[in-house]
């Protein structure tokens, strides 16, 4: 199926009625919660951990193309070469000359981010090269063709008896009959399909989760070491990063990293962090021979120079959409592009323009958890509020919502006019919900109504308390 | 025609210098208004460095062994290699702390990066820190990325002194290197692990299935 952003409504309802991504989902949600919770104990003041990476991030940003410059010098020092590209069309023309410099057959991958926003995959693919994801959530996706579904547990939606029935199909033809399997027979299989692979690759390409300008290095997290194996063995390394990575210094980056693991997944350090800096030196027993990177714009200077700067602050660790009651009741895929959740439905439609991506800015109920958690403070539902507005203003908003908007403005506009409309809707409602107090199904609001029941208004509405309160309160 | 780079370079430029005062101050080697100026928000503990680092070290599920001299290096392997069932194989970096060691004869000793036979590994840190129970191992003629990641059981020496707090001090001491920074700096915190299936942890993803560090003096 083929996912968009436009089409949200229709793909939160079918994720809505998905039975086995509701119990991949239930299974998820709490424990990414828990997990972040345990992990950021050990830090006294967190809060002043956040405060300071939101500090660095936009210190960061504000000298963007000085330190732009300054990478591009330290990683020419160390040996690489450096490429710019202005969107994903570029990227990919890039990515794809190099593997045909190095002459590639076959591509291993870990996983990235931007690397699923330029659609690397594909048009690897179509060129005859063999890409192969290596991350184990991205490996078990690319096997059910499917996109990621969460930035940093890419296969979060999939239950093990989904993935038993994958590796039962791509690894042993159908020849266990899709039974299921346990966990660690999973990841061994994994793992022993994909070392071969890792040792045959011509290209390793990653992406980067920060680069740093007075080094020139690129920052690789993960757990699996499979980011590892992907720069180390093959003969050609290339790195992939938007332009908004750059961090000044290596003390930037350990204050980021103390706050990405753990908003990540409760983690102080994950397993391995890597700083790779330039291709193998000349007495080194191993490593590629050549270091590129790749380092993309894609509208990432457009968002700097707008009201949405802040958003480039992400250092893509996900807590937002862990912390999201919708994400967690719909998933990652009916939002339809590669950045799901808070910081996807901000993204999608500064990327992919917001005529094209109505709902998201209006699949939030602007509860403000995701910013409570974000490592780098940005004020999510205050951006997508700032989006709303501007749906409206460019008349994009649907006509429904428009002339429901105009309608509660002029109201609002007219004190009596609204004492009188709020009144009488009041006992409208207070007649509709009978003795019981509660309504089965409200008029022009069915959607809300078919999982739970309306409560009618009891008693008198605020004004007229509001009113007695002040004649009450009046000196005698 | 202008170049890709070029183009946004001038576009970068351009928003920081079209809004008013939202170019920063901080110069990028510190100074005033930087964030590195003042210290920052980290885990603070009681006791010896030591204990901390040992600690976050279990906690990842790493183990250790303390041996009382270099020398004893391959008997503490022997034994460890015996406890765990594993065939008295072992690859050996081409550290200069580990040349001069006198392995027993019914140890299979290989060195290189050829990833066949590659089941045991051990080489030696760089530095180690407390904050987290890290390793830290620089690539270079003396120790091969390759063996930290493709050897199914890692051993690791670390000398005692090598422990720093944070990693702040490791910074402060490799940078004192000539040949920082490596190709290759890994920070290395319990073996290779995933959480891919269903949200379990299960260690041995891609790397190491077990990691043990030798501490010696
Ligand atoms: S917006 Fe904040 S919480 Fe969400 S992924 Fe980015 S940094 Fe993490």
């Amino acid at each position: 199926m083929q996912l968009s952003p436009e089409r949200f409504r229709s793909q939160a309802q079918a994720a809505l009625r998905d039975p086995t991504l509701q119990q991949a989902l239930s299974r998820a949600r709490s424990g990414f919660i828990d997990k972040r919770r345990k992990g950021i104990h050990d830090i006294a003041d967190f809060e002043a951990l956040r405060e300071r990476g939101r500090r660095i991030r936009d210190l960061a940003l504000s000298q963007l193309d000085h330190h732009l410059e300054q990478l591009e010098s330290a990683v020419r020092a160390a040996g690489g070469q450096v490429h710019w590209a202005e969107n994903d069309a570029q990227a990919r023309e890039i990515i794809l000359g190099l593997c045909r410099q190095a002459d590639a057959q076959r591509v291993t991958k870990s996983k990235s981010m931007v690397g699923e926003e330029i659609a690397i995959n594909p048009a690897l693919e179509a060129a005859g090269l063999d890409v192969v994801e290596t991350d184990l959530g991205e490996y078990i996706i690319q096997l059910a063709q499917e996109p990621p579904s969460h930035i940093i547990a890419p296969a979060v939606h999939k239950t093990r008896q989904q993935i038993s029935e994958l590796f039962d199909t791509h690894h042993h033809q159908g020849a266990l009959k899709a039974r299921l399997r346990e966990i660690p027979e999973l990841v061994n299989e994994a793992r022993e399909v994909l070392r071969d692979k890792f040792l045959s690759a011509d290209v390793g390409i990653t992406g980067a989760n920060f680069l740093v300008a007075e080094t020139g290095s690129i920052v690789l997290v993960t757990n699996e070491g499979n980011a590892d194996l992907t720069h180390t063995l093959p003969r050609m390394h290339i790195a992939v990063a938007g332009i908004d990575k750059v961090v000044p210094t290596l003390d930037d980056a350990t204050t980021l990293l103390r706050l990405l693991g753990r908003s990540a997944t409760g983690q102080a350090m994950s397993c391995y962090t890597t700083f790779v800096t330039g291709p193998r030196r000349a007495d080194d027993p191993d490593g590629p021979g050549e270091f590129h990177l790749v380092l993309l714009d894609n509208g990432r200077s457009r968002m700097l120079a707008g009201p949405y700067r802040e958003m480039l602050r992400c250092i893509r660790c996900g807590a937002c959409m862990n912390h999201c009651p919708v994400y967690s009741a719909i998933g990652g895929h009916a939002y339809g592009w590669v950045y799901p959740g808070p910081m996807g439905s901000v993204l999608t439609p500064l990327f992919r323009g917001l005529e094209n991506t109505r709902d998201l800015p209006n699949a939030c109920t602007l509860n403000g958890r995701c910013a409570s958690v974000c490592p780098v403070k940005i004020p999510l539902p205050d951006l997508l509020r700032q989006l709303r507005a501007e749906q409206f203003r460019r008349n994009i908003t649907d006509s429904r919502t428009r002339w429901g908007l105009r309608l509660w403005g002029a109201l609002a506009r007219r004190p009596a006019l609204y004492a009188l409309s709020t009144g009488l809707a009041g006992r409208l409602l207070r007649l509709l919900g009978g003795k019981r107090g509660r309504i089965r199904r409200l008029p022009l609001a069915g959607g809300w109504t078919a999982s739970r029941d309306f409560p009618a208004p009891q008693g008198p509405g605020f004004r007229q308390q509001w009113k007695k309160r002040q004649t009450e309160r009046k000196p005698v | 025609m202008s170049s890709a780079r070029d183009n946004i370079l001038r576009r970068v430029a351009a928003a920081l210098d079209g809004r008013n005062g939202n170019r920063g101050t901080g110069s990028p080697s510190g100074g005033h208004d930087h964030p590195s100026d003042a210290s920052p928000p980290r885990p603070q503990w009681e006791g010896a460095l030591l204990d901390r680092f040992l600690d976050r070290l279990q906690a990842a599920s790493a183990s250790w062994t303390g041996v009382d001299t270099l020398d004893a290096v391959p008997t503490t392997v022997v034994d460890y290699l015996a406890d765990n069932g594993l065939a008295p194989r072992l690859r050996v970096a081409p550290h200069r702390l580990l040349q001069n060691l006198s392995w027993p004869d019914q140890l299979e000793i290989t060195t290189g990066t050829d990833p066949q036979g590659l089941d045991v590994a051990l080489s030696v840190a760089d530095a180690a820190m407390a904050e987290t129970g890290t390793l830290v191992l620089c690539s270079g003629p003396e120790s091969p990325t390759t063996l930290d990641f493709l050897a199914d059981h890692h051993l690791v020496v670390l000398r005692r002194e090598h422990i720093l707090p944070y990693m702040e001090d490791v910074w402060a001491s490799l940078r004192r290197r000539p040949d920082f920074p490596p190709r290759s700096l890994n920070y290395i915190t319990g073996p290779s692990r995933t959480a891919d299936v269903e949200q379990t942890m299960q260690l041995g993803a891609h790397g190491p299935r077990s990691l043990h560090v030798l501490l010696i003096p």
